[in-house]
């Protein structure tokens, strides 16, 4: 540093220095403790509900910063009780076995079927599974049943299955999804094979203890999220009821994993992929939900969020303090109805000055149901302090709404 | 260093309270901050404040990294035919510019050469931003038939063997530095590795802002008398605060001030509108697989940028910190002094703006001793 030893130009101290190293060993600032988890695959099954308490489940979910987990039981109602504590945090799966060890016998077992078939005239559920299921047992006809069941109640395939039965569930309904239960134990060429090939396949990592070991990714498996950036997701496996234990340790493993990847891709493993599957299922599905989905633009109202249209409701929510120059997300809520075909965007100008802003920040869809639209606009960036507008453009087929909100920055 | 500059603050400060004819020996009413003045100013500070790091600079911010960059930044081997670093348009003892209207590298340039000290606060690079990283910004001028001439094969052929990748290696614990273009990226980010550690101490500005903040009033007292009359200027309707926004005196973004951009008979030079498409063309953008560090919020405004018809003759807003030390000004150096920058702006011709410009901006009726506080406002933004 001689050249300038008589300069009066200030370098940084230490501590600015070290807070810019932490910034470049740490791929993504959003992995931390705070981010979001999606469990996708959790039992808490008769022997566990004796061990455990539903109340101390969900308070194990909570430390874990789970953001929903699907869980599955054997019987139905471990479930059930988790459903009705929390039905904010829990997506139920309905399991075709009544006890534990029906694994290697329920496909042939018509009172496990007929089990199946009552529960689901009672319960609504996201999904079917986890069931186990290898080779050609997949085409037998009570599996064959539990698909036509799957496809007619609109329920996700959580599948502990074997690349080739996965594929005889595929082919038996075009229509119906699969989650292949711990990425079928399968090495990362072969899922990215069968992702590419299936695009109504899924995978949870559940159990996959190589995936990030040591906190780091090996390429293979890295180079597998990056082919397929929406179609993993993560899982506990709680196949024992001490492993309800490690859900928050599950989690936590994974976020170390999860920061060495783009901030995007390990959202979207950490909890948008899971969400993305099961969420609109399972929101059409339980008429509950629909009502709670309704309700989510009054929270967002209550939550600061300002009101810029009544039919639809539309709720506007930004940064409660918003720097000049400095780039933020902006969130759009719109509740009402026959909301599938609509879009919405926002945009933000001076109108004193004539002119808006230097960016057009990416929309980003986070749930789309009839009822309920949520975008998150990313990268808005107010250049000017001064008087600002909110322009909404809400489309429907056929028709064109703007809504406009003045602030001043 | 710090304390040798720390005791030269204090003794011009102790020289100017005591010798500055302009001070005041009370606060007067005419001068007293209004409260809409006194939440403006509260913006404008602290100083200094943290600078982000090198957007995909996986070196930002590594001390040894930044020594790197500085010997490179005074090695004249980055230019064709070695007889130009970046030192020589940056002149350390020229604010880090060059004190001529235009910059003159191995061909004559149409812009001013801009001060890089405080660059790493900037969020775009160059007076178009043509750049969207200080690494990648800094490429630019060593591969610029206009500026160092340079060439990605020879300039690898000279540093393959050199001392530096020794130092480069045993700092990261890679093997080898890739191909010539990988490893002049190297050379690259740690160019701006070390131009990111190129901050302005406080000012009097910034004294004051802090006084006023801390109700000190007799810190308040050692401001100019005339420096805040220039500053109730600054922050009035003349909205020379809008643009020149926060603590570093600039918003980051690109403005028409009704300056011309002609650069020859027949050539415009239409700044942020080829800046915009530069950025999205260049090899070295935040988008390519050189970016180190892949964070999607630095990626996304290089992927939302929006190129309008009103970007054509645009200019990014420069900082006014260390603005006595980097005359001339405007993106050609077309004005010498700051008071020829206060008059143009008191003068614009409000022709020149079309209707989708910035209407804020508007002829002023500033008296000659206005214009004189002005400027002795905007030198109290200088240490």
């Amino acid at each position: 540093m001689s050249h300038f030893a008589n300069s009066v130009i200030v370098k940084l101290t230490r501590v600015a220095v070290l807070t810019a190293i932490t910034q470049v060993t740490v791929t993504n600032a959003i992995a931390s403790d705070t981010l979001p988890i999606a469990d996708a695959h959790v039992h808490y099954s008769h022997d566990s509900v004796e061990m455990t308490p539903p109340q101390r489940v969900i308070e194990l979910m909570r430390a874990a910063n789970l953001k929903f987990a699907l869980v599955s039981s054997s019987d139905d109602r471990g479930t059930q009780l988790l459903t009705e504590l929390a039905p904010e945090l829990i997506i139920p799966g309905l399991r075709p076995y009544r006890r534990r060890g029906e694994l290697n016998t329920w496909y042939t077992d018509e009172k496990a079927l007929a089990y199946t078939e009552r529960l689901l005239k009672t319960n609504r559920y996201a999904s079917i599974g986890e069931f186990h299921l290898y080779g050609d047992t997949a085409d037998l006809p009570i599996p064959k049943r539990i698909v036509e069941l799957a496809a007619q109640h609109n329920l996700v395939l959580h599948a502990h299955s074997d690349a080739e039965a996965v594929e005889k569930l595929l082919a038996q309904n075009s229509a119906v999804k699969v989650l292949w239960a711990h990425a079928g134990f399968d090495d990362p060429a072969t899922i990215s094979d069968m992702l590419s090939k299936h695009d109504r396949l899924w995978a949870d990592l559940a159990f996959r203890s190589e995936v990030g070991s040591g906190g780091s990714l090996s390429p293979e498996w890295a180079a597998l999220f990056h082919e397929h950036p929406q179609r993993l997701m993560l899982g506990t496996d709680t196949y024992t009821p001490e492993r309800m234990y490690f859900v928050p340790e599950h989690a936590a493993g994974a976020r170390t994993w999860l920061a060495t990847l783009p901030e995007e891709l390990a959202e979207n493993i950490a909890w948008k992929n899971a969400y993305n599957l099961l969420m609109p299922i399972w929101k059409e599905n339980n008429a509950a939900i629909q009502t709670e989905t309704e309700n989510q633009c009054t929270k967002a109202l209550q939550d600061n969020g300002i009101s810029i249209n009544d039919s639809p409701i539309t709720i506007v929510k930004a940064p409660e303090r918003i720097e000049v120059s400095e780039p933020f997300t902006v969130q759009i809520q719109v509740c009402g109805n026959n909301l599938l075909d609509n879009t919405v965007t926002l945009n933000a100008i001076m109108p004193a000055h004539g002119h808006g802003m230097n960016y057009a920040p990416d929309h980003l869809i986070v749930d789309h149901t009839q009822n309920y639209l949520n975008v998150e606009v990313k990268g808005v960036l107010l250049h000017m302090p001064g008087t600002w507008q909110w322009l909404v453009e809400h489309r429907s087929p056929g028709n064109l709404t703007t809504s406009k909100y003045d602030f001043t920055l | 260093m710090f304390i040798n500059h720390k005791l030269n603050r204090t003794l011009l400060l102790m020289f100017a309270v005591l010798f500055t004819p302009d001070r005041p020996l009370k606060a007067e009413s005419t001068e007293e901050l209004t409260p809409r003045e006194i939440a403006l100013i509260t913006a404008f500070g602290p100083w200094p404040i943290p600078v982000p790091a090198d957007a995909g600079n996986e070196f930002s911010g590594l001390a040894w990294a930044e020594d790197l960059g500085e010997q490179l930044f005074h090695d004249k081997s980055l230019s064709g035919d070695s007889t130009l670093s970046c030192a020589s348009c940056h002149n350390p003892g020229l604010g880090f510019s060059d004190g001529r209207t235009v910059a003159i590298g191995k061909r004559a340039h149409v812009r001013n050469t801009q001060s890089i000290i405080n660059v790493g606060y900037n969020r775009w690079f160059g007076w178009d931003g043509g750049a969207d990283s200080l690494w990648a910004a800094s490429l630019r001028p060593i591969l610029s038939e206009v500026e160092m001439q340079g060439s990605i094969p020879v300039i690898a052929a000279r540093f393959r063997h050199s001392e530096l990748i020794e130092v480069i290696l045993r700092n990261t614990g890679a093997a080898e530095v890739g191909t010539d273009e990988q490893l002049l990226v190297t050379i690259g980010k740690l160019l701006g590795a070390y131009q990111r550690t190129l901050v302005s101490p406080q000012t009097d500005f910034d004294r004051f802002r802090d006084a006023v903040l801390s109700n000190n009033s007799i810190e308040q007292q050692r401001y100019p008398v005339a420096a805040r009359r220039g500053l109730k200027l600054f922050f009035s309707n003349a909205n020379c605060h809008v643009c020149h926004f926060g603590p570093g005196f600039t918003n980051g973004e690109f403005h028409d001030i009704g300056r011309p951009f002609f650069t020859t008979i027949g050539q415009v030079d239409s700044g942020r509108f080829d800046g915009i498409k530069r950025v999205i063309s260049d090899p070295y953008n935040l988008t390519s697989d050189f970016n180190g560090t892949k964070r999607p919020a630095d990626i996304r405004k290089t992927t939302t940028v929006k190129i309008t018809q009103s970007n054509f003759g645009q200019w990014k807003t420069p900082t006014l910190r260390n603005l006595t030390k980097t005359a001339p000004y405007m993106h050609d150096g077309s004005l010498s002094t700051l008071r020829e920058v206060v008059d143009s702006y008191a003068e614009i011709d409000p022709t020149r703006l079309h209707s989708q410009g910035e209407s804020i901006l508007k002829p002023q009726n500033w008296s000659d001793q206005d214009r004189l506080d002005l400027v002795r406002f905007l030198e109290t933004l200088s240490h």
